[in-house]
């Protein structure tokens, strides 16, 4: 060798005469090129990917898909089953069926998007703290969880609707504010089994600080659940706002909340079942769908299908 | 400089079973039981005993990665636990950690690079640059090749990612080093290469080891002085030859004569120290001497008094009321 | 400890070739492998992870249903295990071919007390009444040396130390009186007073049932206090075969010879440092082309057959002992 390599000056002379190549692997454990492809073979979980990515389209899209507006009345035509006008007719104070149920998707995906986006921040980061320091202040985060989990969250989205009104930011407060629990569960365990893994270990003997340890060592091992209850968390923030809305705690009318226009069809059931069967259709459609996604992903990621 | 690098006097380690509703604590198992530990400069101290010996428990504590129940650790003279947490912080850069699982202890989400470099930028600050300078050179030091900073743990073979553990531990000059078993899990040809670059790295660096590990032959090859643990105490301690060719400990003696020799004449000829039953509970040890329960010398005494360490000359202790 | 001269032949295993697929192509596990167990011999096979060692003796008794076995026959007494039914298979395995695993305590059923377990051997192959079954048992028990053997039964494994569990596997395995003991890794997860008393089991109660043992490992230790017989296997093939003497003082295999001097001696002079063997295992996938050892092996002649040509069995001497090297008579030298 030309240039010996030096630490602190000392030169040091290669060890052993070990050839540096690397022994062959099999492919990568989790890298995402592999999880999509796992992913790909699972045929319902692709099939909900497919209807929530159109989902997100009509969301965003809305205005161009719905023919009328939320509140345009077609004043000849109240509680009428679908037509070529109405494709899935109209309410009983004559507005577009269709459409509603189209913005609704804005409403629903708003709703439990940001409530999980909140309710996982709150989870996280509490679990996160309650497995890695453990001990007492870990039992405090717990016993507090399950304080939490005694409140019902309906009973809750009463109370507040009633103190500041409803609207979707109430939904989503209260949703927020209970959706923590499960997500905080399941990365306190998560942490707890981290904290035996040697690298953790060696990362407290390298003299790194508890925050360093567990965002940048710690959390990085721990998405594979938390992404997997994130997406089905989606689902279920979505039909809990429907139960909200069906309760009329949710957004008043005019806006085309799925459940409330369920609350709001259903005294007509027997004559104009179309009131209830299209934004009910479309609660149920789309938390399946995140749900499939959820365990699609769940199966992808899962370590026993994992190869060394 | 005077004095041991390292210095550990009457640790202790216990652990709580809990039980009950309310996690109370039912019992308490002592893993170490008043351990005294010195270790001078650029020495190999081999720390060998069985399982539940508390061997590991004691490199741990002796890095303060567990705190003591009582005891104390002087790294240089200064007690471990006097010091602020971001003293301590700081002082960990001289004393590291080297596992068994060469699986486990790499992080599976970073390269190599990343998690080598990462010390270096916490602890002196260095940009990416330079960092990667030092861990291109690092790599080179425990014979992996530099063009390999950039890939990932499973990429590697088991003795290349002990290797990349060994290298890791050399990052921040440490004057220390603790091994916990650190070639049990590789095979038996990889081995030597590990253990020679160890050898090599004590020779020119000057590092101290703590080895701890069940393989007696591997002890004997890399220590120069060593000590038996059983069941949380040490029952000898000394030089290799002490140990290895002069045993006073009967559990020392058993321990040596049932380490298999890959020579079938001498197997052949060997008589072999049988030992009678296994190695008791910790959380309920025997009375007195703890290895009594297994020991064909023991007598009245052995259960009633818990033979202290003494020195039979030059540094050899022995604990036991029979010595040979 | 030797066989008697002419003893019969239980085990003859000839060109066996098996393997399975994995996500990336066939791995062959096992490449032509021939060796014979006589009774009252310890037959040892020494290697590495990746040698295949626990796959060849998983597959006499087929074991592991992912493997196919594409080559060889298996004979035992005569028979080809390869070509059984699946029922009498069955019936060979637990009462004729008898197997121990490396750890107890998963290898035993924790919701069965441990005399149950040794007790169902002798219920299953031998139609015994569950009274005599456990009075077998508690015999099988204490003449693996559990002490109260009759309190001991009525235990569950957990509340057996590691030493115990695995003896109550051999009593497990030895209740029905098979021919064959296949002990794989029977005590590398046993500290190393406990694995002196295990062997010791073994190697009693192999005399007293008059049978043989496979013994698998990776201690060239073990190998060299236990064996008549050693068979050493590199990459799923034969490296050397021979006598425990033959393979330990005329080794005729770099790979053996590679391994013999890298491991520290507990009586040696100090101060000499190991000579490891270069390298890594060989990945079976992608196997290197012609000795499977050759990119590791100080004696490699490039150009030269060892690059090009798999080397075939070659006889050392006038005995049995046999070296898959092209120039293996230069081994022995070199020692």
């Amino acid at each position: 060798m030309t240039n010996p390599p030096h630490v602190d000056g000392i030169e040091i002379s290669p060890t052993g005469a070990l050839p540096a190549e690397l022994p062959h692997t099999s492919q990568p454990v989790g890298l995402w090129s592999d999880v999509w492809r796992r992913f790909r073979d699972n045929k319902l979980a692709v099939a909900g990917l497919v209807f929530v990515f159109l989902l997100i389209l009509v969301a965003i899209f809305a205005d161009v898909i719905a023919p009328y507006s939320i509140t345009e009345r077609d004043s000849s035509q109240f509680r009428s089953g679908p037509s070529s006008d109405h494709w899935f007719g109209t309410d009983l104070i004559g507005r577009d069926v269709f459409s509603r149920v189209v913005y609704g998707s804005r409403v629903s995906l708003r709703i439990g998007i940001v409530s999980t986006l909140i309710a996982m921040v709150i989870g996280v980061f509490l679990g996160a703290f309650a497995g890695f320091v453990g001990r007492w202040p870990g039992a405090l985060v717990m016993r507090i969880t399950d304080i939490f989990l005694s409140v019902p969250y309906i009973v809750l989205a009463i109370a507040i609707a009633t103190v500041f009104g409803r609207s979707e930011n109430s939904v989503i407060v209260v949703l927020g504010l209970t959706g923590w629990l499960g997500v905080c569960r399941i990365v306190r365990a998560s942490f707890m089994q981290l904290n035996n893994m040697e690298y953790v270990e060696a990362a407290h003997a390298l003299g790194f600080r508890g925050r360093r340890i567990m965002f940048r060592h710690m959390l990085p091992n721990s998405l594979q659940p938390i992404i997997v209850y994130g997406t089905i968390a989606i689902g279920s923030a979505i039909l809990a706002e429907a139960a909200l809305s069906f309760l009329q705690v949710g957004p008043q009318d005019p806006t085309p909340a799925w459940g409330l226009m369920v609350s709001q069809g259903k005294g007509d059931l027997a004559n104009a079942p179309h009131l209830v069967l299209f934004p009910g259709l479309a609660i149920s459609l789309t938390v399946l769908a995140f749900v499939l996604v959820g365990d699609g992903l769940r199966d992808a990621l899962d370590p026993k299908l994992k190869t060394r | 400089m005077t004095g041991p690098v390292l210095e550990a006097r009457d640790l202790v380690k216990e652990f709580p079973i809990r039980g009950g509703v309310f996690a109370r604590t039912v019992a308490k198992v002592s893993a170490v039981d008043g351990v005294n530990i010195s270790l001078g400069e650029a020495e190999t101290l081999g720390l060998v005993g069985e399982s539940g010996c508390g061997k590991s428990t004691t490199g741990r504590l002796l890095l303060h990665l567990l705190t003591p129940t009582s005891g104390t650790v002087e790294f240089e003279g200064v007690a471990l636990d006097s010091l602020s947490k971001s003293e301590m912080v700081e002082l960990r850069q001289r004393m590291q950690i080297v596992f068994q699982d060469p699986y486990a202890s790499l992080n599976p989400r970073r390269t190599v690079g990343e998690t080598l470099s990462e010390p270096l930028k916490v602890h002196r600050k260095m940009n990416s640059k330079d960092s990667m300078v030092r861990v291109r050179e690092l790599l080179s030091v425990v014979g992996l090749s530099p063009e390999h900073a950039n890939r990932y743990p499973h990429e590697f073979s088991g003795g290349q990612r002990q290797r990349v553990g060994i290298a890791r531990a050399l990052v921040l000059d440490p004057k220390v080093i603790v091994l916990d078993e650190p070639v049990s899990a590789l095979d038996v040809s990889i081995q030597a290469g590990v253990i020679n670059l160890l050898q090599q790295l004590q020779d020119e660096l000057g590092v101290g080891y703590v080895f701890i590990a069940h393989d007696l032959s591997v002890v004997r090859h890399i220590s120069n002085r060593v000590a038996v643990m059983y069941l949380g105490h040490i029952v000898e301690q000394g030089g290799r030859t002490d140990i290895y060719d002069n045993a006073k400990h009967p559990y020392t003696k058993a321990l040596i004569s049932a380490v298999p020799v890959a020579d079938p004449r001498r197997e052949r000829s060997r008589s072999r120290i049988m030992l009678e039953g296994d190695v008791p509970s910790p959380v309920d040890p025997p009375s007195g001497c703890r290895f009594r329960t297994r020991c064909w010398k023991a007598t009245e005494i052995c259960s009633e008094v818990d033979p202290p360490l003494e020195d039979h000359g030059g540094g050899h202790l022995v604990a036991c009321h029979h010595p040979e | 400890m030797s066989p008697r001269a002419g003893s019969e032949v239980l085990l003859s295993v000839k060109n066996l070739v098996a393997g399975f697929d994995t996500g990336e192509g066939r791995v062959r596990a096992v490449d032509n492998v021939s060796f014979d167990i006589r009774r009252g011999e310890v037959f040892s096979i020494v290697g590495e992870s990746g040698s295949g060692k626990s796959v060849t003796a998983m597959t006499i008794l087929g074991l592991l249903p992912t493997v196919k076995v594409d080559n060889g026959e298996i004979l035992w007494r005569g028979r080809d295990l390869l070509k059984v039914s699946d029922a009498e298979m069955r019936q060979i395995r637990g009462a004729e071919i008898a197997m121990i695993f490396q750890d107890p305590l998963t290898a035993l059923n924790p919701v069965h007390t441990v005399g149950r377990q040794v007790a169902e051997m002798a219920r299953i192959h031998q139609n015994m009444s569950k009274k005599h079954a456990m009075t077998r048992a508690i015999d099988m028990l204490d003449l693996v040396g559990i002490p109260e053997a009759r309190k001991r039964a009525s235990m569950y494994p957990h509340e057996f130390s590691g030493g115990m569990r695995q003896r109550a596997m051999i009593a497990m395995a030895i209740t029905c009186d098979p021919d064959l003991l296949i002990a794989d890794e029977p005590t590398t997860a046993l500290d190393v007073t406990v694995q002196a008393q295990v062997l010791e089991v073994l190697l009693d109660i192999k005399d007293n049932i008059d049978s043989a043992i496979m013994l698998i490992t990776h201690d060239l230790g073990v190998v060299a206090g236990l064996s008549d017989n050693v068979m050493v296997m590199y990459a799923g093939r034969q490296a050397e075969l021979g006598t425990v003497d033959e393979v330990f003082y005329e080794t005729s295999h770099p790979y053996t010879l590679g391994l013999l001097r890298s491991i520290p001696d507990l009586e040696g002079p100090f101060g000499q440092p190991l000579v490891p063997i270069e390298g890594s295992p060989p990945s079976l996938i992608d196997r290197p082309s012609g000795c499977p050892f050759h990119p590791r092996c100080s004696m490699a002649r490039n150009p030269g057959p060892c690059t090009t040509d798999i080397p075939e069995l070659v006889q050392i001497g006038t005995t049995a002992h046999v070296s898959a090297c092209h120039f293996a008579s230069e081994v022995s030298v070199a020692l």
